[in-house]
């Protein structure tokens, strides 16, 4: 995949921001933690987690991160309901490159959650196998409701022509 | 709490992301793309079968540094690199060890491996060299948002 150095060049600094429709919840953190197989009280007991320092039950690190409760948007054709950049093609393959977490205070059952996504990096590159990808950075901050910091998200993605029929 | 000393090796975690793991994430993250959930799906945009959400590896780091660890800590900052997709049913081994103690902070390198479930040996990288910060003696939180 390849797209125009000014198309590129155009989108960096575009913005996004969501604010969840509710609170995040503790259901969301027993949901996420018994997804991924973590086992640690203090997303789950109240007890524990008081014991531990919090004042009340608080969400996985990284549930902040990977959700996309606070979008409220609807799912598309491919199942998809998180942030989409208008750059990318409809139908271009997304692989996941990696990302970068800071966590501020821990995120608590009635955060209710502010995402404001900025791309801030979209290069043409060329895999170490030869094939042509799109490079997208992002970077997400993430607030609750008095604008206290719990997390920050760069994402970087590449995007890449889907396989020939 | 574990003593986390430069060089401590955490116990390794082995995990298989099977169909009811990845339909439990996609719901859990309200996320249902389809290239985590449809082997067919996947298949048009090129890979073997339904592959795991690259971030969930994350979260799993984020497990197992926090359980090797021991309890009472709390991850602060995370950087890691998806290298290779992993599919549905396969297993991964975690493993990693400390690098770094300083300040209440520690840092955790890891690597995430799919192995063959029988004879366990790595079949292909899927995170390497990750970087988790633990904080060992975390500030008390105090209680906000609406009771």
């Amino acid at each position: 995949m390849h797209l125009e150095p000014q198309e590129l060049a155009a989108c960096i600094g575009l913005v996004s921001t969501y604010t969840a429709p509710e609170p995040i919840g503790e259901a969301s953190f027993r949901y996420f933690a018994q997804a991924v197989g973590d086992r640690n009280p203090v997303y789950l007991d109240h007890a524990a987690a008081t014991a531990a320092g919090h004042a009340t039950v608080i969400a996985p690190p990284t549930l902040v991160c990977e959700t996309n409760q606070l979008t409220d948007r609807r799912p598309d054709a491919n199942g998809y309901v998180g942030h989409r950049w208008p750059i990318i093609p409809a139908d271009a393959t997304w692989i996941r490159g990696g990302n970068d977490y800071r966590f501020g205070r821990p995120v608590q059952p009635h955060d209710r959650i502010t995402v404001e996504w900025q791309l801030v990096r979209a290069e043409n590159r060329t895999t170490r196998d030869g094939r042509d990808v799109v490079m997208l950075v992002s970077e997400g901050t993430y607030t609750d409701q008095r604008g206290d910091l719990l997390a920050w998200n760069r994402e970087t993605l590449f995007l890449a022509d889907p396989p020939e029929a | 709490m574990t003593t986390l000393r430069p060089g401590f090796a955490l116990p390794p975690r082995l995990q298989v992301i099977d169909a009811a793991t990845m339909a439990a994430y996609a719901g859990a993250t309200w996320d249902w793309f389809s290239i985590h959930l449809d082997a067919e799906a996947a298949r048009r945009a090129g890979f073997l079968d339904a592959i795991v959400d690259g971030q969930m590896l994350g979260a799993i780091l984020a497990a197992h540094a926090q359980d090797g660890a021991g309890p009472g800590v709390r991850v602060t900052a995370m950087t890691f690199r998806n290298t290779s997709a992993v599919y549905r049913g396969e297993m991964i081994r975690v493993t990693g060890s400390c690098t770094q103690v300083a300040s209440g902070r520690a840092t955790i390198e890891q690597d995430v491996h799919v192995i063959d479930p029988v004879t366990q040996r790595r079949v292909r990288a899927a995170v390497q060299g990750a970087l988790t910060t633990i904080e060992t003696a975390p500030a008390v939180t105090a209680p906000r948002g609406e009771p």
